[in-house]
């Protein structure tokens, strides 16, 4: 668990190192690619819903990105 | 989607200025719709698959979905358990996101799912095999889960309240979350912070028998924090860290630990009372502007102090076709360690003073590894109908026309032990993993 702990310490301080280069400057008109549907983190989001509800239900582990949702789960 | 729409003016600066001029107060840059999503969606945390900007066109969302687990094989099922077959659950969703200001929108979920089947009770010795015995009676069970999202927008980022309420027949879950998004470095860079907490009561069916308890609960609290960052004009990435801590009723109920001795009788799953897990999720999306293909890349790392570590890789791939269709397909690689107090079977030379105080026999603590294919289609159909939004219609975000995006995928999933990261015997690997497929089909409006 402590390693854990280490291993979020350490990628929080790289991000935050990552961001304050701020080598990138994407301007609003050229985010035309970006904005695209099937460049978002979650494209859909009731299957985003959905799936991290059947792993959650069926894993140990917790969804990261999006909720599993109420509900017990147990069988 | 009014994809082409938006990437015209997208293309055309000032973008910001125009958008300014429509709306009385400053808003967000709409060219930050679909970028950057928040994800904040934990169990009662803010803010689900949503843009960081201001909807503003109403939208609804209908998705079914039917969810099936494979039989137990032969080999795996005790001859004395009365059935081989799983569960199976069809769940019905609906989204609706409303703008009510220029600065706020609200989102509704609901979902109702109607639950049966089988589940794994316990795990005994059965000629020189491990086999899971299955629950006898068929579990019959309806879900319905209502959440609801309230977001406050400003120049730099937004304001996310919510609320949710899940409840079935033995169980009943309220959350709440706080969030917060700020835009940093020409909206280059994105930050997400969120709180959350939810609190749920179990009533087990049949309590007070079968080793079950008649009621309890637990409480959770979640913390959140996400970082994206624009990386070139196709690409972009996002990372974020995820804390839970739960406390109180952690046991499940419906299911026991068997000994190795079949004449000694099962004593009930016990877990510890709380529990501490951490995840980084680490995501990555890569446009490929002369196939018009996107590359979707996950990868998240897994942890908690009833020592179970996973790892999760999911590659997927967008392909869009004549600008009206997507073919996606993903792969899913899973892999967990188990529970430090993990046991199918109790060994039966143990006291009965000595047994240990934390056991348990359920699958999802057990070493294993999975993999899942998904295959999706869509259909982007832009202005099917048009009509002259005026009145109220206007007011709830009604354009002229609307707009629907058709979906249908399909999700096979193979648990085993061999899959694992660390490969577990055909003898250790627990009889009750669980394979399962779903079919879905989602029907979005734009209107």
């Amino acid at each position: 668990m402590m390693r854990s702990i280490r291993l979020l310490v350490a990628a929080a301080i790289t991000l935050a190192a990552l961001a304050s280069t701020g080598c990138v400057a994407v301007k609003p008109w050229e985010r035309d690619l970006l904005a695209r549907r099937d460049m978002g983190f979650e494209p859909d989001g009731l299957e985003a819903a959905r799936e991290a509800h059947i792993y959650w239900s069926k894993e140990a582990s917790m969804p990261g990105g999006s909720g599993g949702g109420g509900g017990c789960g147990c069988n | 989607m009014d994809r082409r729409d938006e990437t015209d003016e997208r293309l055309a600066p000032p973008v910001e200025d125009d958008l300014t001029a429509a709306f009385p107060l400053p808003r967000p840059n709409k060219t930050l719709t679909a970028l950057a999503t928040s994800a904040l969606a934990l169990p009662g945390i803010a803010g689900s698959a949503r843009a960081d900007a201001p909807i503003e066109r109403s939208s609804a969302s209908f998705a079914s979905s039917y969810y099936r687990e494979d039989d137990v094989e032969g080999k795996r099922l005790s001859t004395t358990s009365s059935t081989d077959e799983r569960y199976e659950v069809f769940a019905q969703q609906l989204r609706f996101d409303i703008p009510t200001s220029e600065r706020t929108d609200i989102g509704i979920d609901i979902l109702y799912e109607e639950m049966s089947g089988a589940s794994p009770w316990f795990v005994r010795n059965e000629g020189g095999r491990r086999v899971v015995f299955m629950s006898g009676a068929t579990i019959e069970d309806q879900r319905t889960d209502v959440k609801l999202d309230l977001d406050y927008y400003m120049e730099t980022g937004k304001d996310t309240l919510s609320i949710g309420y899940s409840t079935e027949r033995d169980y009943e879950s309220v959350s709440f979350g706080l969030a917060t998004e700020r835009n940093f470095n020409d909206k280059n860079t994105t930050v997400n912070v969120a709180l959350g907490a939810n609190f749920d009561e179990i009533e087990p069916t049949g309590g007070g028998t079968n080793l079950r308890v008649v009621s309890d609960h637990k409480w959770a609290v979640t913390a959140f924090a996400g970082f994206s960052q624009v990386l070139s004009r196709a690409a972009i990435a996002q990372v974020t860290l995820n804390y839970k801590h739960s406390d109180g009723f952690l046991d499940d109920p419906y299911k026991q630990v068997a000994f190795s001795d079949t004449s000694r009788g099962n004593v009930s799953d016990a877990r510890p009372h709380d529990k501490e897990q951490v995840s980084v999720l680490a995501r990555y999306r890569h446009h490929f502007e002369d196939i018009e293909g996107s590359l979707h890349l996950d990868y998240q790392f897994y942890a908690d102090s009833w020592s179970v570590v996973s790892h999760t890789a999911e590659v997927g791939w967008y392909q869009t076709l004549w600008d009206m269709f997507t073919i996606a397909p993903s792969f899913r690689y899973y892999s967990q360690s188990q529970a430090d107090f993990y046991e199918p079977v109790l060994n039966a030379t143990l006291l009965a003073g000595r047994t240990p105080t934390l056991r348990t026999s359920d699958y999802r603590l057990s070493p294993y590894g999975a993999f899942s294919g998904r295959i999706k289609f869509e259909l982007d159909l832009e202005d099917v109908l048009e009509y002259e939004a005026t009145g109220w219609r206007e007011r709830v975000g009604f354009s002229d026309g609307v707009d629907l995006l058709l979906s249908v995928a399909y999700e096979r999933y193979f648990s085993d032990g061999h899959l694992g990261l660390t490969s577990v015997g055909e003898f250790d690997q627990n009889p009750g993993l669980v394979s399962f497929q779903v079919v879905s089909i989602t029907l979005n409006g734009r209107f």
